[in-house]
């Protein structure tokens, strides 16, 4: 009974990211209506037949700003999955096996860091540099990189104490081999786990920092600042708002759901 | 006690540091703030001259250790856009924003510990699978949206607020927590989930060990079994991620405060950000971070009280 | 009538789509002062066994037939109102690990009580008090501090004295013992070993030993159960079963134990 529940939770998954990845995809070659596109005779309209999700105060079609949207906010929570990924394991890697001092004032910064709230940090890195696409990457991947970092050192601390590698060792082999043959392959199964949660909580970000205005720049539609845009609306045309809530929700909730089919 | 003193002082290194990234990272930005202000028309002079009055033209580790010192007294600078003193400013701002949070975490307290014992007593009850359901699909609502579903709800279509109607605590404090209710569980919803989620899952793997077999060999009944043992045990993991939700609670409420217009310290530190008015970012910043290291280390503090094993 | 009296007791796991038969009509019987091993590997049945005694098998998937008759009561039938007066009052367990046995947030004193917490109504000084004579009777040295520690602050020794003094308190008719020595020095059992012969000299109360370590048996027990596989292979006194085994499985066991000039057996 267990398992059906399981089962289904992984079905609904799969279908709500199926959707939202299928909306990406074709929004690639085709929108309906162009994103930029602005129709004076179709403001704030409701959902009809060619705009299914109607149009906003500028009588943008909304189902083709969605499209792009996810796009932007798949594309930005991925890069900055990647860079915590790949920056986390080569930190979280060095520190956990050679220990030492240099492990404990990097962990220092990481807490310290981590402590930080992302959102804190990333307003702060691109009140810098300025709003934008590749700032807020950067931003981003600077705040998540210290979980990943955090986690790939625990497990290279689990690992390196095991029985194994003291054998390994005793044959001679070179930390960088005993680093690339048997510690990184054995990291496999944590990285999955983090990179699932890390990727639905980057696109959590992402959506606030847009939706603070801090993401891609008007005109280029992006889901959290539409939401933000459609504030202002929201007596007259509420479902403005919604439905770019609702993709964002489908891709988390998705996402989820899948990752929690996948674990057990 | 000697634990105490040992972090506090790591705190105040912690937020000297930050103090000190935030305020050379601001120096070290190209555009100047007297030009800003001034507009690019102004000659060097006037330039010369505000940048004189506002201290630009000293060296930055010596206006870094005037800021410090200022602060010591109270005194956060002044305001390049609002010309008054960040203290001033941010007074009011402070209050809200703060009420904004603690609000937050006691409703995520209270709602979530029913819930997430109720939901670990009653496992495998279909009570049990709709509240995990739910839970699963709250945590993927970001806060922002939760929030416009929340005024669309309660103050568009029932009435219940008027949104964007926030009452100032100085008026009347009744009104303004009335207020402030709706953001703040904006800000809980996704916190409550993962407490529930949480507090359910720990009970449960708890419920597996074999002090809780002990306990029932003693012959006390489920419900005994549950508060007496399980639940205190359980209960560690929730306070560790409690504390940490404090600071998230504190980030989330700087993105809510826009979808309710509260004037607390998000709105502002936005247009300080993009304003580059950096008195104020910095001392946003910096108290942020303040607020953020003492409850870790009052969640640090409550840990060991709660469970004997850690060493101190 | 004896004490304990269990007949034809079968212990089925239910998975999805198998039945496990852990444990085959098993028979045994006890009367107030024995003391019954039942010795076997793991997996054996033993545990099973025991803890089916103890009503401590309650978990959905698990299948109980048979009859565990304690005092005139089919435990294995009873409702379990009726159960919990017995568990902890009449029928007491000490268990393997104790460290993992006790609450890691109590004090020790607190988890020793317990016992007298659920079955009777006394106040907490007087609680206190019987907590303190429990560890001393136990042999702790120093009962008060031991009564104030959490049970991480105490040695492997110390605790399993603890986890028996908290089986006593009660003045229980049947202590059931699963494994007590298992996780302990080889030094430390011999001494829980006597601990238990003590006690049931000095207060009559009935012991169940489980172990897979017979020298340990055949110290401490009269009559001896050996399983394997879930069934009672051989039953009897101790010494009939050691000097004349009849089965090979029993014959193997006895085999096996280390000629060891310290072991008394």
């Amino acid at each position: 009974m267990k398992d059906k529940n399981k089962r289904v939770k992984f079905i609904i998954g799969c279908v709500l990211t199926g959707l939202v990845f299928i909306m990406m995809l074709s929004g690639i070659f085709y929108t309906p209506f162009d994103p930029m596109e602005m129709d004076p005779s179709t403001k704030l309209m409701g959902p009809t037949l060619s705009h299914i999700f109607g149009c906003d105060n500028f009588g943008r079609d909304i189902f083709s700003r969605v499209m792009v949207g996810v796009r932007e906010t798949m594309l930005v929570a991925g890069s900055v999955v990647i860079i915590g990924t790949l920056v986390g394991t080569i930190v979280g890697t060095i520190t956990g096996y050679y220990g030492g001092w240099l492990d404990e004032i990097i962990m220092r910064l990481n807490d310290a860091v981590l402590a930080f709230p992302s959102v804190l940090l990333a307003l702060l890195i691109i009140g810098l540099l300025g709003g934008g696409r590749n700032p807020l990457i950067l931003a981003l991947g600077i705040a998540f990189v210290p979980s990943f970092a955090r986690i790939v050192r625990g497990e290279v601390l689990r690992i390196r104490n095991l029985d194994f590698i003291q054998c390994v060792k005793l044959y001679g082999a070179s930390d960088l081999r005993i680093i690339f043959v048997h510690i990184l392959p054995n990291l496999k199964t944590v990285l999955l786990s983090s990179v699932l949660i890390g990727f639905n909580n980057a696109v959590l970000a992402e959506a606030g920092m847009s939706y603070l205005g801090m993401g891609v720049q008007p005109p280029n539609p992006s889901l959290g600042r539409m939401l933000s845009e459609a504030q202002a609306y929201i007596f007259s045309n509420p479902l403005n708002a919604i439905f770019p809530g609702i993709v964002i929700v489908m891709m988390i909730l998705g996402f989820s759901l899948m990752a929690g089919g996948l674990e057990k | 006690m000697k634990y105490i003193l040992k972090k506090i002082s790591t705190l105040i290194v912690t937020l000297l540091i930050v103090s000190a990234l935030v305020f050379f990272a601001f120096s070290f930005i190209p555009g100047n703030p007297a030009i800003t202000k001034l507009g690019t028309q102004a000659t060097p002079e006037a330039i010369e001259n505000l940048m004189h009055e506002m201290g630009l033209d000293r060296p930055v580790v010596t206006r870094y250790f005037e800021w410090i010192g200022g602060i010591l007294h109270g005194d956060f600078g002044i305001s390049y856009s609002y010309n008054q003193s960040v203290t001033s400013l941010l007074k009011e701002k402070i209050v809200i924003t703060m009420l904004l949070s603690v609000m937050a975490i006691i409703l995520t307290v209270l709602i979530s510990f029913p819930l997430g014992i109720y939901a670990a007593r009653k496992s495998d009850s279909k009570l049990d699978v709709i509240i995990t359901s739910v839970n699963q699909f709250i945590m993927s609502v970001p806060s922002f949206f939760s929030g416009i579903i929340i005024t669309l709800i309660f103050g568009v279509a029932l009435k219940v607020f008027s949104p964007g109607g926030f009452v100032s605590y100085k008026q009347s404090f009744i009104r303004c927590i009335g207020y402030l209710f709706f953001p703040s569980i904006s800000i809980a919803l996704p916190k409550i989930a993962m407490v529930v989620k949480l507090l359910r899952d720990t009970a449960l793997k708890e419920a597996d060990k074999d002090y809780v077999r002990t306990a029932y060999s003693r012959g006390n009944r489920t419900r005994a079994v549950f508060y007496k043992h399980v639940l205190k045990n359980a209960c560690i993991p929730v306070i560790t991620f409690l504390g940490m939700a404090f600071a998230d609670i504190i980030a989330g409420s700087l993105i809510v405060e826009q979808v309710f217009s509260v004037p607390g310290l998000g709105r502002i530190l936005l247009t300080s950000i993009s304003g580059r008015d950096y008195p104020v970012v910095e001392a946003i910043i910096l108290l942020l971070s303040v607020f953020v290291v003492v409850s870790n280390l009052i969640v640090d503090l409550l840990y060991k009280k709660f469970d004997p094993r850690i060493h101190v | 009538m004896s004490m304990l009296t269990v007949k034809d007791l079968c212990i089925k796991v239910h998975d999805r789509k198998t039945t496990d038969t852990l444990v085959y009509d098993v028979d045994l019987s006890m009367d107030k002062g024995d003391i019954l091993g039942i010795v076997g590997e793991s997996g054996s049945g033993k545990t099973m066994t025991a803890l089916a005694i103890a009503g401590l098998l309650s978990r959905h998937d698990m299948e109980k037939s048979g009859q565990i008759i304690f005092e005139g009561i089919n435990l294995l039938e009873v409702e379990r109102k009726v159960l919990r007066k017995i568990q902890g009052n009449e029928i007491t367990m000490v268990f393997q690990e104790p460290l993992n046995s006790f609450n890691p947030l109590k004090k020790v004193g607190w988890q020793v009580e317990e016992g007298l917490r659920v079955h009777t109504v006394m106040d907490k000084c007087e609680m206190k008090e019987r907590a303190i004579e429990a560890l001393r009777d136990v042999e702790l040295s120093n009962p008060e501090a031991v009564y104030n520690s959490y049970p991480h602050e105490l040695s492997g020794g110390m605790r399993q004295r603890a986890m028996i003094a908290a089986a006593m308190i009660i003045q229980p008719k049947l202590i059931i013992a699963d494994e007590p020595t298992t996780a302990l020095d080889v030094t430390i059992q011999a001494e829980i070993v006597e601990l238990l012969k003590r006690i049931n000299k000095e207060r009559g109360t009935a012991i169940l030993f489980i172990s897979h370590d017979l020298s340990l048996v055949n110290t401490l027990c009269e009559n001896v159960l050996v399983m394997q596989n879930g069934l009672v292979v051989e039953s009897g006194r101790c010494e009939n079963i050691f000097n004349n085994p009849k089965e090979d499985y029993t014959k193997k066991l006895i085999s096996a134990i280390p000629k060891n000039p310290f072991y008394k057996g």
